[in-house]
């Protein structure tokens, strides 16, 4: 009962939000409101090119952190959270950045409504090896947004367009979107 | 006597459906999310240009495995027609998706289904693969399309560029240079 209320009020809170802070842009996704069970979290990192992806991890990390929200992300060596790589994904053509999470639906949350840890965020260098560095960062600070509970949003104007639009050609080449924006931020604050 | 045999009969028999419908259940939870962000959505340009080649066929037998923490699925796929670009060198091929039969994955391509005919545009699979056959991915997640009703139906992962229905004659002619 109180997460149908609790599922209600994030409802109702991305609906606000879309008419209040996003108007006249219709919403295509709200938050799946999964989240971690708590917003103090720790990352880990596995990176193997450390001179190309070890300070886009840190950044895209510190994006989140640095936002208006409860959510802290800090770096740990054991007991992380998430865990962020990168490396050639042979199965992944046409992907650039990939979250993998534990047992759970993202899209509905009908069972085990809080993570704990468990997610592996990578890079695809296939892709990312020939990308800037803001342009990488466009693809993790979006990973992570996964990671702590958003679902995809698509918008055709760059003024709405979200860091969890889910193409990096209209993300960040048409749009240049590398941070989270005023409506990731008001989503991640009805789910923590 | 033979009413209590019966009986007996109908609780082990229901007993059989509970387990049969809880396993059903638990098989129908994905253990597994993967979420992916695209680099682009592919026109059917973009598909010929970036395959090494085109071909009609019909998807078999499957396995999963994990590769570097990666739910993958291989399907295998007899080849019916080389349709453009290099050939296969083999009768059959192993195509490499990402999920599995546990795994929601909803941004990416849904698994070949065995006995489907499909027009696949592949690459080659760079990783090593434990059979003996070729293996390929799908260019960009969205090279695949499904025979169905005289024409093909697009199966790849979403895409706002690609139509949902081709006639078979012009997605063959769009796939050859
Ligand atoms: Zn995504």
């Amino acid at each position: 009962m109180r997460r149908i209320r609790k599922l209600a009020a994030i409802v109702a809170g991305a609906v606000l939000t879309t008419l209040f802070v996003v108007p006249a842009a219709p919403a295509t996704a709200a938050p799946w409101g999964c989240q971690f069970s708590t917003p103090y979290l720790h990352y880990k990192t596995a990176i193997t090119n450390t001179a190309a992806y070890l300070n886009p991890a840190q950044w895209a990390a510190r994006y989140w952190q640095e936002t208006n929200t409860p959510i802290t992300l800090s770096p740990v060596t054991t007991g992380a959270n998430i865990v962020i790589a990168d490396g050639y994904l042979p199965s992944a053509d046409g992907y650039d950045g990939m979250i993998r999470t534990p047992a759970g639906q993202m899209e509905n949350c009908t069972y085990n409504h809080n993570w704990t840890t468990g997610m592996y965020v990578w890079w695809n260098r296939t892709y990312t090896d020939y990308y800037t560095g803001e342009k990488k960062l466009s693809v993790m600070v979006h990973e992570l947004g996964h990671a702590l509970g958003l679902g995809h949003e698509s918008f055709t104007s760059c003024n709405y367009v979200s860091i969890m639009e889910p193409k990096t050609a209209k993300r960040y080449d048409d749009c240049r979107k590398y941070k989270p924006t005023v409506a990731d931020v008001a989503f991640i604050n009805q789910i923590y | 006597m033979g009413l209590r045999r019966i009986a007996i009969a109908s609780a082990v028999g229901a007993m059989f459906l509970v387990g049969a419908c809880g396993q059903a259940t638990v098989e129908s939870v994905p253990s597994t999310e993967l979420h992916m962000s695209r680099v682009k959505d592919y026109t059917i340009a973009d598909l010929r240009a970036e395959s090494t080649m085109v071909v009609r066929g019909t998807a078999s037998t499957s396995r999963e495995e994990e590769v570097d923490k990666v739910p993958v699925t291989f399907t295998r796929l007899r080849l019916d027609q080389h349709v453009a670009g290099l050939g296969a060198g083999a009768e059959w091929v192993e195509i490499v998706q990402l999920g599995g039969s546990a795994v929601s994955s909803p941004d990416t391509s849904p698994l070949l289904a065995d006995g489907d005919r499909y027009l696949l545009f592949l690459k080659p699979y760079t990783a090593r693969s434990r059979s003996a056959v070729p293996a390929f991915v799908i260019t960009g997640d969205q090279g695949v399309f499904r025979e169905s009703s005289g024409g093909y139906e697009f199966t790849g992962a979403p895409s706002d560029e690609l139509p949902a229905r081709f006639t078979a004659d012009s997605l063959v002619a769009q796939a050859r240079p």
